[in-house]
């Protein structure tokens, strides 16, 4: 670099800016300011509330004020950023800036809150900046004057680039920002990312083109106090659920001491239920605590976040609808019950609190169960050490690439030859083999593999001048409609009979339910009084047995990261000396665990064999999330038959996972070695689960993304409904007739990257062959398997009958244990 | 492989069986429900992508079902093309001159538009409903003097199998006064609601690839 960014003009411009509002830069705003002057592109590391927005835009603007004469008219700077819900509040800091700074710039949003004529007004004068979302940046290239649009664009930022990376919203970032490329060459692309497990890969991803580029790390670390809540009693056999009453006078008093406090829940039927009874333990709080989540009405949400940022509202329980968006300045505390299932997610809850640089974030962890206080100490190691979960990359899906190249039909149409290099150019699709390429242009062309050709399916048509385009309006406005890689489930309003709305739910859930079924939403028992149209209608009802609402995507897995020193503390947690308090508390637990059976360190694997009245039961601990265990389970289980015909049912939760048969079962060591084994993983895998029912529910997804089944129609074309089909049933079809057909090839992969979890499983199977094995047998349940069991019980028991039957397990358990001390 | 199972409806043997129909043995009749003929192909117009081998596959199990029974006339009670004429119906056209002798009755359904075009296309009788007795055959499931026999549903239940994997298969519904006929073509969705709204429906006939079983509802 010739001349040093600090002695330049445009510096001295922003640096009186600064200067003037009190505002010293941080060391690595002002290395990106220097970066970005030097030409180069990267990726901008630093925690929330340090300013990372105004490394790359000030950059920008100091550059423009160096350099006016590179700068031609029009747009200038894409700022993609996930969240729509940030995307006005960065607006308007930018648009101010600009104005103090004494620009005539405009700082425009664009994303999908605007009305039809407010984006033909935007899009005939561009803003200087647009902020945006990646689907809407995918609408703005599906416009017949793109390229007009981005002639003189000189950077592409993605904020939030951890949350884009590991998703498909992230591959619909990659395509745009290669075809930006092709039509603004020399375009710098910069990241704004937390810190993530994989930073060097994220900015290959986003950057993966020859040209200087590097990484800009803050080398700041957030002040965070990590604060687990004690329990006042320790139940030796722990179980899921139970604690929440008891728990919450523990709360209480923290709320009291806080200015605002946030609750953080993993599922929507958790936040129902903590909401109620902090209610019930505190009714001064009426009025001052309020719940949030993706069900309650969008208008009451706004209020909420509102009145969150105003300071009004002291308490707000929520599900991860509160992990991102804007700052809310009046947070102090945060509360998280039950395991965060993640390192990243639990310091980013964390910093939901005392968010400014110099502040200091709190959070409170409150076990569901004592086992979970382990995490605690986990989690805090974690920190120390900064390890941070991975987000790994989405590449060659298939579904985003057909809807890409479809919506470049829809605009000014494409080159095949063009196109397909800046396909190839992008992280996503760098192995796209010839073949794939091909089959992908013919799905589009012709509906299908190279042996057909449909005079109905006309989609995308190739024209005299060689561009490919889409003609049929009625295929370019459905296209139109159904741009972007969110699958939502179908959703329907729930409203009271007398008026006025309370939230959305899945139509799975409420068209099970029958008239009169109560329910529990936006902390109000309902009952169903009927479903009409779009809308389910419902009363205020008193009945007792109000269901929670079921969530299927409610069970996020552990994530590796908080196993592995989840397995290390609970290794270390009988050393003579342990320092964690958490540890401490549960020493009973602890001890009781290693009488009856044993405590694994982190080289050890335990297997427990425990034969009572309930059954005979097997418990493996693995430790790697639900997910990896529901595959582990289907696989010993039909390990175990190859070695004598026995069926199981089988339970898990994050921990461990059970096997439990009536019939007698007698293992030896031996046989439950080859269990373990890591030989021949994937094909025994093959043969113990239905690979093609767990592709089936992926390809919900991918049929929707690609378009083979509409999500959208216009209100009033009743007509259209008739081109609906389930994805269910074109999955079966392309199964029987057409098994090459890439769709569905991914959703058998993406079965192999995000269900089974192949490479963590494999890691798995390693790591427990290296192990020591350990096998007990006992009469009675452990510590550590007495949630697993719960769980299970859990399945097919109300919760009244559940309590009582736990009881007496309970009472069975320690009749057991204490005949056996005696013998 | 056709697996059947036979059932005494109005003193008359019917044959139901897990390729989605019913064959009436004293009157060599085949009947069966929503074929659903050119359903890919008009959502291919749509710029939907689905390949040709989906409307084979409901005519090679069509051909099956003829060459096993050989009957003499074939009904369908309804909604047989989805969404009249095209490329689709072509091959099913041509499909039909396989058998030159085998007359057809089609129950009009609410997808079969232009009926009258339809009926001198295919050589078809097209009519509103039709009464063989003890048989009423109409589209809409009804009641009334005659046993009816009818489509239009796609009934369908859900099963619980092990480890909470739940299964959707297509089925028949009969009481006493009606039956009711899984559709036939492969591509058409469950109505597994039905059955549960209707506990009176006692007698169900699961179909599926092993064979056909009837369940409790």
């Amino acid at each position: 670099m010739k001349t040093k960014t600090p002695s330049t003009h445009g510096y001295q411009i922003i640096s009186d800016w600064m200067n003037s509002s009190s505002i010293k830069p941080f060391p690595y705003q002002q290395k990106t300011w220097e970066l970005f002057a030097g030409g180069y592109s990267g990726l901008v590391v630093a925690p929330t509330g340090f300013g990372k927005t105004f490394s790359v835009f000030l950059a920008l603007v100091i550059d423009y004020l160096n350099h006016p004469q590179k700068y031609k008219p029009g747009l200038k700077m894409l700022w993609i950023t996930p969240l729509r819900s940030l995307s006005k509040d960065l607006t308007r800091a930018m648009q101010s800036a600009v104005e103090e700074i004494g620009l005539d710039w405009t700082v425009g949003l664009r994303n999908g809150d605007l009305t039809p004529a407010e984006k033909q007004r935007q899009t005939r004068n561009l803003p200087e900046i647009l902020v945006i979302t990646p689907e809407s940046l995918h609408l703005l290239l599906a416009q017949k004057a793109k390229s007009s649009f981005f002639r003189n664009l000189h950077c592409v930022v993605a904020d939030e680039w951890h949350e884009l990376l590991g998703s498909k919203r992230g591959v619909l970032t990659e395509l745009a920002i290669a075809h930006l490329r092709s039509i603004a060459p020399g375009l710098k692309v910069w990241g704004l990312t937390a810190t993530i497990g994989n930073l060097d890969e994220a900015l290959q991803v986003l950057v993966p083109w020859q040209t200087p580029k590097t990484l800009v790390e803050a080398g700041m670390k957030k002040k965070i106090e990590i604060t687990p809540v004690i329990p006042d009693e320790l139940d030796v056999l722990p179980w899921g659920g139970h604690m929440g009453s008891s728990m919450v006078s523990k709360i209480l008093p923290i709320i009291n001491q806080s200015k605002t406090t946030l609750v953080f829940t993993n599922t929507r039927a958790q936040a129902e239920t903590w909401y109620m009874n902090l209610i019930d333990a505190d009714p001064m709080l009426a009025g001052l605590i309020a719940i949030h989540h993706s069900s309650i009405d969008a208008h009451l949400r706004t209020w909420i976040e509102d009145n969150l940022a105003s300071g009004y509202l002291k308490v707000v329980v929520s599900t991860s609808s509160l992990d991102l968006g804007v700052d809310f300045k009046p947070v102090d505390t945060v509360i998280q019950i039950g395991s965060p299932k993640g390192v990243a997610r639990f310091l980013q809850r964390a910093g939901r609190s005392g968010h400014s640089p110099f502040e200091t974030s709190r959070i409170f962890f409150v076990p569901t169960h004592s086992l979970e206080l382990i995490e605690a100490a986990a989690l805090k190691k974690a920190w120390k050490e900064q390890q941070f979960e991975k987000r790994i990359p989405v590449v060659l899906s298939f579904d985003v690439l057909v809807q890409f190249l479809v919506t470049l039909a829809v605009g000014e149409g494409f080159r095949v030859d063009e196109l397909k290099e800046q396909v190839k150019s992008t992280f996503a699709f760098g192995a796209i083999t010839d073949d794939e390429w091909s089959w992908a242009m013919m799905f589009i062309t012709r509906g299908g593999s190279s042996l057909q050709n449909y005079e109905e399916y006309h989609k995308v048509v190739l024209d005299d001048d060689g561009m490919h385009r889409v003609k049929s309006r009625k295929v370019a406005m459905l296209h139109r409609m159904n741009i972007g890689a969110i699958v939502s489930d179908a959703m329907m309003r729930v409203k009271f009979f007398s008026g006025g709305y309370i939230g959305m739910l899945e139509e799975y859930f409420l068209t099970r339910l029958q008239k009169g079924d109560a329910f529990i939403l936006a902390g109000r028992v309902v009952e169903l009084v009927a479903i009409r149209e779009a809308e389910a209608l419902v009363r205020l009802s008193k009945k007792k047995n109000a269901r929670a609402v079921s969530y299927m995507g409610g069970r996020l897995p552990l994530s590796s990261q908080l196993s592995f020193y989840l397995r290390q503390k609970l290794g270390e947690s009988l050393l003579a000396d342990v320092r964690d308090k958490e540890l401490k508390f549960l020493q009973p637990l602890l001890k009781d665990q290693l009488a009856v059976s044993h405590i694994p360190t982190y080289d050890e694997f335990l297997v427990e064999a425990i034969s009572n009245k309930y059954g005979n039961h097997l418990f493996f601990y693995p430790f790697e999330g639900r997910q990896v265990h529901e595959v582990m389970a289907a696989l010993f289980a039909w390990r175990i038959a190859q070695l004598f015909p026995v069926s199981f049912s089988m339970a898990m939760n994050d921990y461990g996972f059970e096997l439990l048969t009536d019939k007698p079962l007698a293992l030896t060591e031996e046989q439950l070695l080859t269990i373990l084994n890591p030989d021949n993983l994937i094909g025994d895998v093959m043969s113990s689960i239905n690979a093609a029912e767990m592709a089936r529910r992926k390809f919900r997804d991918i049929a929707v993304i690609s378009g083979l089944v509409i999500q959208n129609m216009p209100g009033r074309q009743q007509k259209l409904k008739s081109i609906q089909a389930s994805s269910g049933i074109i999955f079966k079809a392309l199964d029987d007739v057409d098994p090459q057909n890439l769709l569905l090839r991914q959703a058998y992969a993406e079965v192999f990257n995000s269900q089974i979890e192949e490479a963590r499983l494999q890691e798995a199977f390693k790591r427990i062959a290296a192990s020591r094995i350990v096998f007990k047998q006992s009469t009675r349940f452990t510590p550590l398997s007495f949630p697993i069991k719960v769980d299970s019980l859990r399945q097919s028991l109300s919760s009244e009958d559940l309590v009582t039957r736990i009881e007496r397990m309970k009472m069975v358990n320690s009749a057991t244990g204490k005949k056996s001390k005696t013998q | 492989m056709i697996q059947q199972l036979e059932i005494i409806s109005g003193g008359e043997r019917l044959l139901l069986n897990n390729y989605r129909s019913i064959f009436w043995p004293a009157r060599k009749m085949l009947t069966l429900a929503d074929l659903h003929a050119g359903k890919p192909a008009h959502f291919r117009r749509h710029g939907i992508a689905l390949p040709q081998q989906i409307i084979q596959r409901d005519l090679d199990r069509l051909t099956v079902l003829i060459e096993h029974y050989t009957p003499t006339q074939v009904v369908v009670v309804g909604d047989m093309l989805h969404s009249g004429r095209n490329s689709e119906t072509e091959i099913f056209s041509k499909w039909l001159k396989k058998f030159p002798s085998l007359k057809w009755i089609l129950i009009k359904g609410n997808h079969d538009r232009n009926l009258l075009e339809l009926s001198e296309f295919f050589h078809f009788d097209v009519v509103d409903s039709l009464e063989v007795s003890p048989f009423h055959f109409v589209h809409h499931p009804q009641e009334g003097d005659l046993i009816t026999i009818s489509g239009h549903i796609h009934p369908g239940v859900k099963l619980r199998g092990a480890n909470r994997q739940g299964l959707k298969l297509p089925c028949f519904l009969v009481l006493p006064k009606q039956i009711i006929l899984p559709a036939f073509s492969l591509f058409t969705g469950l109505d597994t609601d039905f059955v549960k709204h209707h506990p009176e429906f006692t007698s169900v006939y699961v179909v599926s690839d092993e064979g056909i079983f009837e369940t409790k509802n």
